[in-house]
């Protein structure tokens, strides 16, 4: 008897994961244009898995980069009534404002992730693109340049999110006043690898002594790449260089050790997490703060470098 | 005073290229005028000169490719994917051209058959490239598992001077020689400058408006393919970049010639002002917008000189 | 007066193409311009409608002195020009092409269209001149768009009007409805200076006639003090009207072309037959589709029925390549637009037909080229600075031969000639008058074709006449008269 009470405790114990749950049984859409991409991917998996575990049904929406038919998609989600709750993944909801509005006056709450906020929304979660640059720019120059040195900067203010890493670089750049900006140069989005290389190369020329140049911050990965081969060919190993975003190649040249020495990666895994829970403290019932949820970020350098190489 | 604007004509865009490199060497001599630089510079143009050697073809036809840029991007891909693959390294990079042949030779028959503004005609076939991309890529960079020796023909260097800035002359020096000294090239300048005409003298205008095209979406995607392999992958839109420089690079060309006509050493002149003005304005440390600015004036300068020289030859 | 030259020059790069001018012209006048092409004819009207600046001398006009700086300023004080090569929007209506240039009225902040219509029509009936004024530009025919083009210069008050070589695509009856409105121009005051190679033109219409030779003016005369030979005497320095003579020996048939008919429907059933060792003329009115069979027999216009045999052996689906091949070479009348590539070099347009012939592999041999080249142009006496010189700077007779040079490398058995005197000068077009008598006399077919009905009798053998699209009769040119030929044209 006892060992029956037991078990019950138990099974109740483990359903309480979802006791504080009304999750089970609910409908969820995963709505993406997407699915193709690899990290929209990752987080449309991870957020299924974490569903479904918890009992809701799932329903994967993806619409092969066609805005106009996802728009439509929402309207057919927003007037069936069968859906209790909708996940952008990945997908700017400004451009959809109008059939998300038939969503919200159904009464269904609209989750972003890595997507945008808009009034109406319960929460969206991404990451902070000021935070991640405060996260790099220090490590470069705690770290790496040891506070004082020279510094030449790859950027890309048009890009909304590039240009709030940018903005941390400016506002860090003032507190340190050993540090100089060598020159800032921009680097078109097409072929930014090629690009950053040329103008990293034609740089090296300008600046030929060893150590007039202390580190290349990137605002992204690719330049970072294409400033790394410059430098690889060039011979110059003391010059060190970030990026940002994570991407395999940036990844696999901090592995090798060479002049790059680190990147900061979007945790996409930890906003479907955070998707998650809000979603679990909405239908338990729980007031949530509405709008951006960040998930932070993580640095990649040399020593945790292994577990980011995907297989 | 006459014979000095005429010869301004015929060499102010050659005279423009010196004082270019003339200022540069005193702002930043110790950095600029070296044979190492210059080498570097041969290294940075090499790829443009290639997609601009294409475009050179079809705008001496009088026609425009606007998908060149497209193409080279669909090359890398192309490419890069074939040696993820598993492809043989030749197999990856001699697919893609006999692709990049059959898909210019569509762009050509279309003009010609249908009599459709090529304008038009490879804005369409840009975005139907552009689609094809996406659908191979998903919208990603191919960098995963590319094979080390994927990468040679890019990086690889004899003594100092860099493969790619050889396989830029060699194209130079092919195409420089079919335009002057062959039926082809003699061909492709008549329909440019009169097709009626061409017609009548019995050439087959068709065919080489294929032609014209074929070769050029080749060098394109050639182009694309040496990106690839320089950067050690390929980005969806690597090529897409080079489109208006190429073309202001031929447009610059012309005015290198006589006749005002596009020409594949002007063409490597136009590319070469463009690069070395990069590659100067970076090393002055100038600001991105100040690069474009200068640039830009510089472009439509050398244009109004051939101009002036014109009307005063009328 | 109403306008004088006083000692007018003008020169290019150091060369004189005008010299000297002293020139005047009364109100209500008809008067002839004529010269060899190169006389300095051309530079004259660019002068007086402001295109070239005025550098030496002085324009006067009713007496005073006037700056002509921009075709504006020209065109303001009552100067219109009507050129050869039209100068018409295509896709504008004619009511919008007679205000080219000129302000639209406006009411309300609106174009007032009805106003436009209004005054566009008033100007052309005070003309006599019957247009469709809602018809564009582009949908007119040749003597429609001249007559568009001359409402357009009477929108403003002219009062000297410049033709030149006004008749040049117009065929004798389009002429005359041309002739007309210049009599009724002439009545109204309005002073014309008419320039052209015609001289029967020049007889019928002039009051007084000026004469140019190479950029210097010979003297002006009264019309009816001269004649034809004296005029010509005048022009050229050594030119004696030579007849040429025909050996008359018809060999095998090289080109036999029945019943053809092109896909546009132009051509409708059209037959030709030309022997080796004569000179074919064919003679129509324009719209009877002759410069349309000649494309068609040449493969160049696509056909919907009917055959071509060369030498008694059928030939299917032709094209111009396949007809240069066969021995076939067409001298188009549209001289830059199908003849020429004004661009190009006049090497590089000589040797365009036959490049094979220097080539190995694709590769031209620039000497055998040079070579070949420079023996023709030699041959047919082209006067260039260099084989480099761009073919769109020489003279009209000049680019002619070059054309004649082009057609002559492929060595061909038949010439289908269209107008190929046309806008020449008379050296050059009895060169090519011989020339073409020579090739014949060598045992090769010419189909000589031109709307200058004289030409075509002084020169062929035999005529065919084309009217409508079909072929009609074929009259031995033996004794017969313009008249004749003239009636078989417009009796069908």
């Amino acid at each position: 008897m006892k060992k029956l009470l037991v078990v019950v405790l138990a099974l109740m114990m483990l359903l309480g994961t979802v006791a504080h749950a009304e999750i089970a049984g609910k409908q969820v859409a995963l709505m993406t244009p997407y699915l193709g991409s690899v990290t929209t991917n990752q987080m449309v998996e991870y957020m299924k898995t974490d569903l479904e575990s918890k009992g809701a049904t799932v329903t994967v929406i993806n619409t092969n980069n066609d805005f106009a038919m996802l728009a439509s998609r929402i309207e057919d989600v927003a007037t069936s009534g069968q859906t209790d709750a909708i996940v952008l993944v990945s997908a700017d909801p400004s451009q959809i404002a109008n059939q998300l509005q038939d969503a919200f006056e159904a009464g269904i709450p609209v989750f972003g992730c890595d997507s945008g906020f808009i009034d109406g929304m319960a929460v969206n979660a991404t990451s902070d693109n000021y935070q991640m640059g405060e996260l790099i720019v220090k490590y470069v120059f705690d770290e790496l340049m040891g506070g004082k040195g020279t510094v030449i900067a790859l950027t890309h203010r048009p890009h909304p999110g590039v240009v709030k890493r940018c903005i941390a670089f400016d506002d860090l750049l003032k507190e340190y006043p050993d540090i100089t900006l060598i020159t800032e140069q921009h680097v078109p989005a097409e072929q930014p690898i090629n690009d950053a290389q040329t103008i990293v190369e034609n740089l090296l020329l300008a600046n030929a002594e060893k150590d007039s140049i202390t580190a290349i911050w990137a605002a992204w990965d690719e330049p970072a790449i294409g400033a790394t081969q410059a430098l690889k060919e060039a011979g110059r190993d003391e010059v060190l260089v970030t990026g940002v975003d994570g991407n395999q190649q940036a990844i696999s040249l901090i592995a090798e050790g060479g002049n790059l020495k680190a990147t900061v990666a979007q945790n996409f895994e930890g906003m479907a997490k955070i998707v998650v829970e809000e979603m679990e403290k909405l239908f338990d019932g729980q007031e949530i703060e509405k709008g951006e949820k960040y998930a932070p970020a993580t640095l990649i350098t040399l020593d945790n470098v292994n577990e980011f190489i995907e297989k | 005073m006459k014979n000095m604007k005429k010869s301004l004509q015929a060499y102010g865009t050659l005279l423009a290229l010196a004082i270019i490199i003339l200022v540069f060497s005193i702002l930043r001599p110790a950095a600029f005028f070296t044979v190492r630089n210059f080498i570097n510079i041969s290294r940075q143009i090499s790829l443009m000169v290639i997609i601009s050697i294409g475009a050179t073809l079809v705008m001496s036809i009088n026609e425009f490719d606007l998908s060149v840029g497209s193409m080279a991007s669909l090359g890398g891909v192309m490419s890069a994917l074939m040696a993820v693959n598993g492809l043989p390294l030749p197999l990856c990079f001699l697919l893609p051209i006999l692709i990049s042949l059959v898909i210019g030779w569509i762009n050509g028959w279309i003009v010609a058959k249908f009599k459709v503004l090529s304008f038009i005609t490879t804005l369409g076939m840009s975005t139907v490239l552009s689609g094809v991309i996406y659908r191979l890529t998903g919208g990603a960079t191919v960098f995963q598992n590319i094979p080390k020796g994927f990468s040679w023909l890019g990086t690889f260097k004899i003594g100092e001077i860099p493969l790619l800035s050889v396989i830029m002359l060699a194209f130079v020096v092919l195409f420089g020689f079919i335009m002057r000294h062959t039926v082809l090239g003699r061909r492709l300048y008549a329909i440019g400058g009169n097709e009626e005409t061409s017609k009548v003298a019995g050439i087959n205008v068709p065919l080489y408006k294929n032609i014209a095209f074929a070769l050029c979406a080749v060098l394109s995607c050639i182009t694309g393919m040496l990106i690839a392999s320089r950067v050690g992958s390929a980005n969806t839109t690597a090529g897409d970049g080079y489109f208006l420089s190429s073309y202001a690079a031929v447009f610059i060309g012309c005015t290198v010639s006589k006749k005002g006509i596009p020409n594949v050493l002007g063409t490597l002149v136009g590319c070469a002002i463009l690069g070395i003005l990069t590659n100067g304005l970076t090393m002055l440390q100038m600001p991105t917008y100040m690069q474009d600015i200068i640039t830009g004036a510089i472009i439509i300068f050398a244009v109004i000189m051939q101009k002036l020289g014109k009307g005063n030859a009328n | 007066m109403l306008l004088q030259t006083k000692h007018l020059s003008k020169q290019f790069n150091g060369i004189y193409a005008l010299r000297d001018i002293n020139f005047s012209l009364e109100a209500g006048e008809v008067h002839g311009l004529v010269g060899e092409n190169g006389a300095g004819k051309s530079t004259l009207i660019k002068i007086l409608t402001g295109v070239y600046s005025l550098e030496e001398g002085e324009v006067l006009w009713n007496g005073q002195p006037v700056q002509l700086h921009t075709p504006v300023e020209s065109r303001r004080i009552g100067i219109s020009v009507i050129h050869q090569d039209r100068t018409l929007v295509p896709t504008f209506t004619g009511i919008e092409n007679a205000y080219l240039g000129m302000a639209y009225p406006c009411k309300g902040g609106r174009v007032d269209w009805k106003e436009m219509r209004r005054r566009v029509s008033e100007t052309a009936q005070a003309l006599g001149i019957e247009l469709d004024l809602n018809k564009m530009a582009a949908e007119m025919s040749p003597p429609q768009r001249t007559c568009l083009e001359i409402v357009r210069a009477m929108m403003n008050e002219c009062k000297l009007l410049i033709l030149d070589e006004p008749t040049a695509s117009l065929t004798d009856k389009e002429s005359e409805l041309l002739f007309g409105i210049i009599d009724t121009l002439k009545s109204k005051g309005t002073a014309i200076l008419y320039v052209t190679h015609r001289m029967d033109e020049i007889f019928r219409l002039t009051d007084r006639i000026t004469i140019f030779k190479n950029g210097e003016m010979v003297e002006t005369v009264w019309t009816k003090d001269t004649d034809k030979d004296s005029l010509i005497g005048k022009m050229t320095d050594n030119w004696s009207a030579e007849t040429i003579a025909s050996s008359r020996r018809m060999g095998e048939e090289l080109l036999r072309a029945e019943h053809i008919q092109s896909k546009d429907g132009i051509v409708k059933d059209a037959s030709l037959s030309v022997h080796a060792g004569e000179i074919l003329g064919v003679f129509g009115l324009g719209g009877s589709g002759r410069t349309e069979l000649l494309e068609c027999i040449y493969g160049y216009r696509p056909m919907q029925g009917g055959q071509v045999m060369l030498k008694g052996k059928k030939e299917e689906n032709l094209t111009p390549g396949k007809a240069i091949r066969k021995g076939l070479a067409l001298i188009s009348e549209d001289r830059r637009g199908k003849a020429l590539i004004g661009n190009l070099a006049i090497r590089e347009n000589v040797a365009l037909s036959c490049l094979g012939d220097f080539a190995a592999g694709g590769v031209i041999s620039g000497k055998k080229e040079r070579e070949a080249v420079s023996a023709m142009v030699k041959r047919l006496q082209v006067k260039m600075a260099s084989e480099e010189q761009r073919a769109i700077e020489l003279s009209g007779g000049n680019q002619q031969k070059v054309v004649f040079a082009k057609t002559l490398m492929t060595h061909p058995q038949v010439f289908l000639c269209d107008e190929p005197t046309q806008a020449v000068d008379v050296m050059t077009r009895a060169e090519i008058h011989r020339l073409l008598r020579e090739q014949a006399d060598q045992g090769c077919g010419v189909v000589f074709m031109s709307s200058d009905l004289k030409e075509v009798m002084e020169i062929a053998d035999r005529i065919q006449i084309i009217s409508g699209g079909r072929s009609r009769e074929l009259l031995e040119n033996d004794g017969i008269t313009s008249q004749q030929v003239l009636a078989c044209c417009y009796h069908q």
